[in-house]
């Protein structure tokens, strides 16, 4: 299993990303913001940050770069799985790679705390921690997005619509999410749960 | 300036100063810059052991690594615009740490503030939340402290601490021959002055003084971090500096007398924000995101491209070469060449030490139903919990915060490089230096001392920001003395060295003016996860203090509970005692190491029932014991030895009652036996609490003021 990093100006959770994935068994390495194929990779990840400085909306301005364009091909022929972290969920959403969009929390601050997570995939409901860390992290849409929905806030922190904390669109295997999975590997403070996050992408490049 | 420092200056230069010359001593022989008041009291600091004590930032050997941290104060910025004073406060210490060739992982605020004065609070808080995060750099600790000496003067002094293979660290001497390079944002207006502003009293109309405040872009300083640390791998790049205070004339001038150079600056060749500058606003402007590079010509073509990947300005602007002075070009012609000894050697003032010492016989008489005293202590914003800054802050970015904020003494740091723990904290005691600067200081350094034993860190080095008021009065000379004195005393007494350090004075306006506060950050390592040690709790574990007993004679002056109860200050500080607080820290560690200690805190605010309520709320479990014992005592001595604030003390829980206490008689270290964690209540000596009433308390406090609309 093959991994890519995508590192975007002013994206800061790559480092982490990495060694997360290398830890749960992927092979990983970084894509600048340039590259224009990700056809050797069995799953893209978008990882935290403030890509070009956040500047106009979250993840507004990561969309105009060439590696976004790749990622709407490597999509598109099912190449493999891509999963959006933080702001890297928000790129996503501002691409209409995923629905809905991610504003202000509730509250106008930055929150960055352990919060509690249900998991709901392939049937299987179990109850996880994972930290948050955003300011923009409000999940509101539109349409009705209960079929995509796969990790809800137990306590809301933020205000995001029907609680939503993650979707996972399974037909293009595309995933977002708010809360760093990569974050609770290894700090025994954010337990070992973000684990789940990595085991369900390695299950879904197997699905194929 | 003043007359006797401009008859100095040209007598030094043996000649007048002309007009730029004017602008280049105003800002380097400014107090900020030049450390007129302090350096030969910041001498007397023990510096072995210390790597690199002389760059932008020193550090302690951790491994086989360098890890390198600094304090800095950005308390006038702050006075007058919150938001942008503490960013920049981040961004200065941030690239402090970064010359060096160090990446800096981690970052701690000390901040005071009056309660009332919200909009600085929520101003300077979302500033380092902004800036801060978007760097992507872990906000993991530090400390809030709450008294309305510090209304309109709050105090803004932030820590970074970064981290490099020592044999890869850059220093900050150029050469002769080398290219000189401004690499960042465009030069522009904001902050110019920005040094000789921090130099003296605040004016009361905030508003004139804005413009010396810089603007920060935290975009552009996380690509500046990148691409610095690329740029500083290149063999061929010689010296780096950042641009702080004094902008480009600092770190131009300092580079080339370090280096025992001369070097020449060409202003034409600058990137510039706006037209028509003059060449003073050029040098002495504090444009944020700017770092400067000595390097040789081979060099210059990968710089470029570096820059240029990550979307950086750059630009080349002098050289060095054989000689002594400073040369500054614009418009083809030279405007000034000055020695760069006059330059970088200001006049320093000897400071007048206490001619008579205050009396400090007075003492805390008031008495309080202690029921009444507990729920007040809980709930007084000081004590209680700092949750509402700390979640503003992202302390978990990087994946290496193995202990979060307000979960032990210190938080700890995983260096995936060499598997070791690196621990850290920061401190202050201001209503001790306030009654004894010399005890005072020493205190503060022990605060921090046990922060760091408490959570399972043998602490190797300390960096202070000492802030004080106006230095040319004589009692805040003399503070200055003493407190500089204390640290000095106890860092040669524990031989842990002072690495690094800041000072910031003319703290005052008007009327008022700061206590003489000394913040203190210490750094200490450990091996391996397992000697980590928080500050938690559990259920059927049993509860000893560790270390010196309160008696009615003891000294607690300063205590927070005098405050908050009957807004005292006074009496007199409790001393140290060296062997003591050693034999204290090797208890810890061999009870740690025995299996014999789950959870430890050190005993500072609030005293040994302050100390144990903040682990039981962190912990959510009630308890039940003694914490007086079978003394008859009255209403006043019962609050001073639930409360009072002595030295050399911990608390720590064993899920082995029996095998803590033989190991503790056995080894003759001095101990009580309070209690057990059990239940939801909160009981002791007669007294019993809800825990979850309590805890309420303590973790909303500050939530329910600063969030009430």
């Amino acid at each position: 299993m093959k991994a890519a990093v995508v590192v975007f100006l002013g994206t800061n959770c790559e480092v982490e990303t990495k060694r997360a994935l290398e830890f749960c068994g992927f092979e990983a390495e970084y894509v600048n913001f340039n590259a224009n194929n990700l056809d050797n990779y069995d799953a893209v990840f978008l990882c935290g940050g403030f890509s070009y400085g956040d500047y106009i909306r979250s993840g507004r301005l990561a969309k105009f770069t060439p590696v976004v364009e790749a990622l709407r091909k490597y999509i598109d022929k099912k190449r493999g799985v891509t999963v959006g972290i933080c702001n890297g969920f928000q790129v996503l959403c501002e691409a209409h790679i995923l629905k809905g969009a991610l504003v202000e929390n509730d509250c106008s601050k930055f929150i960055c705390k352990n919060v509690p997570l249900e998991l709901k995939f392939n049937g299987i409901v179990k109850n996880i921690s994972l930290p948050i860390a955003h300011r923009e992290g409000k999940y509101v849409c539109f349409e009705d997005v209960y079929e995509y929905e796969f990790l809800k806030y137990l306590d809301n922190p933020n205000g995001s619509m029907q609680n939503i904390a993650g979707l996972y669109d399974c037909k293009n295997r595309v995933m977002g999410l708010m809360p760093h999975p990569e974050r609770a590997i290894f700090a025994r403070n954010f337990g070992y749960d973000g684990k789940e996050i990595f085991k369900i992408v390695e299950e879904e490049i197997k699905r194929g | 300036m003043d007359d006797f420092i401009k008859q100095e200056i040209e007598k030094r230069l043996k000649r007048q100063m002309n007009e730029l010359e004017r602008h280049i001593f105003s800002a380097m022989w400014s107090e900020h810059c030049g450390y007129l008041h302090s350096k030969n009291e910041l001498k007397k600091f023990n510096r072995i052991g210390a790597l690199f004590p002389d760059e932008n930032a020193g550090g302690v050997k951790i491994g086989d690594w360098g890890v390198f941290f600094k304090t800095e104060s950005h308390n006038h910025p702050c006075a007058v615009e919150p938001y942008q004073g503490a960013a920049t406060g981040i961004g200065g210490i941030i690239r402090d740490i970064l010359a060096l060739n160090a990446r800096p992982i981690a970052l701690l605020n000390s901040l005071k503030f009056s309660f009332s004065q919200k909009h600085l609070i929520e101003g300077v808080t979302r500033g380092i939340s902004d800036y801060g995060n978007s760097c992507g750099i872990a906000d993991v600790g530090g400390e809030v402290i709450f008294d309305d000496n510090y209304y309109d003067l709050p105090l803004v002094n932030v820590m970074a601490l970064g981290i490099a293979p020592i044999n890869e660290v850059k220093l900050s001497a150029a050469k002769e021959d080398c290219a000189v390079v401004l690499l960042g944002s465009p030069t522009g207006l904001d902050g110019v002055g920005g040094a000789a502003f921090a130099s003296k009293e605040l004016n009361s109309n905030k508003s004139e003084e804005k413009i010396h405040v810089q603007i920060g872009d935290p975009f552009v300083k996380k690509k500046l971090i990148e691409a610095t640390l690329e740029i500083l791998k290149l063999e061929d790049v010689v010296a780096c500096q950042d641009c702080g205070a004094a902008g480009l004339l600092s770190s131009t001038t300092e580079m080339a007398y370090k280096g025992k150079c001369s070097l020449e600056l060409d202003l034409d060749k600058l990137h510039l924000a706006v037209n028509n500058m003059s060449a003073a606003q050029i040098l002495l402007s504090e444009t944020q995101e700017r770092m400067v590079f000595a390097l040789k010509k081979s060099a210059i073509k990968k710089v470029f491209e570096i820059a240029k990947k990550f979307e950086l300005e750059i630009s080349e602007i002098g050289k060095t070469f054989k000689g002594c002075d400073y040369v500054v070009k614009k418009g083809g012609k030279i405007l000034s060449k000055t020695p760069l000894d006059v330059i970088c050697n200001p006049y320093v003032y000897n400071l007048c030490p206490r001619k008579s010492k205050q009396e400090l016989d007075k003492e805390c008489n008031g008495e309080m139903d202690i029921a009444e005293a507990v729920n007040k202590v809980v709930s007084n914003p000081e004590f209680s919990s700092k949750r509402w800054f700390f979640e503003q802050w992202d302390y978990a970015v990087g994946g290496r915060t193995f202990i979060p904020p307000q979960k032990a003494g210190a938080a700890a740091l995983k260096l995936f490089e060499n598997d070791y723990f690196v621990g850290v904290c920061m401190d202050s005691k201001p209503r001790f230096c306030a009654l004894d600067p010399y005890l005072g200081a020493k205190s503060t350094f022990l605060e921090s001392y046990r922060n760091l034993v408490s959570s399972g860190f043998e602490p190797l080095g300390l960096t202070n920001c000492l802030n004080f008021a106006n230095p040319q009065k004589d009692d805040v000379s003399a503070d200055f003395i003493e407190a500089v004195g204390g640290l000095a005393d106890i860092s040669k007494e524990f031989s842990i060295p002072v690495v690094s350090g800041n000072v910031s004075f003319y703290n005052e306006t008007g009327d008022s003016k700061i206590y003489p506060t000394v913040t203190i950050g210490m750094v200490g390592s450990c091996k391996s996860e397992k000697e980590l040690i928080e500050a938690v709790f559990s259920g059927g574990e049993s509860v000893f203090l560790l270390g010196a007993k309160i008696t009615p004679d003891s000294f607690v002056g300063g205590s927070l509970y005098q405050k908050i109860l009957f807004n005292f200050l006074g009496g007199r500080v409790d001393d140290s005692n060296y062997d003591f607080e050693i034999k204290l820290k090797n208890a810890i560690f061999e009870l740690r190491k025995k299996g014999l200690l789950q959870g430890a805190i050190d005993v500072s605010k609030g005293g040994a029932l302050g100390a144990l309520l903040c682990v039981l709320f962190n912990s959510d479990i009630g308890f039940c014991g003694s914490l007086l014992g079978d003394g008859k005592y009255t209403n006043s001595q019962k609050l001073k030895m639930l409360f009072g604030e002595i030295e050399g003390r911990y608390i720590f829980s064993t899920k082995d009652y029996e095998g803590a206490r033989q190991y503790l008689e056995k080894n003759k270290i001095p101990f009580v036996y309070l209690g057990e964690c059990v239940g939801d209540k909160i009981k002791f000596d007669g007294f019993e609490f809800e825990l979850s009433e309590l805890k309420n308390k303590y973790f909303n406090s500050i939530s329910e003021v600063l969030d009430r609309v």
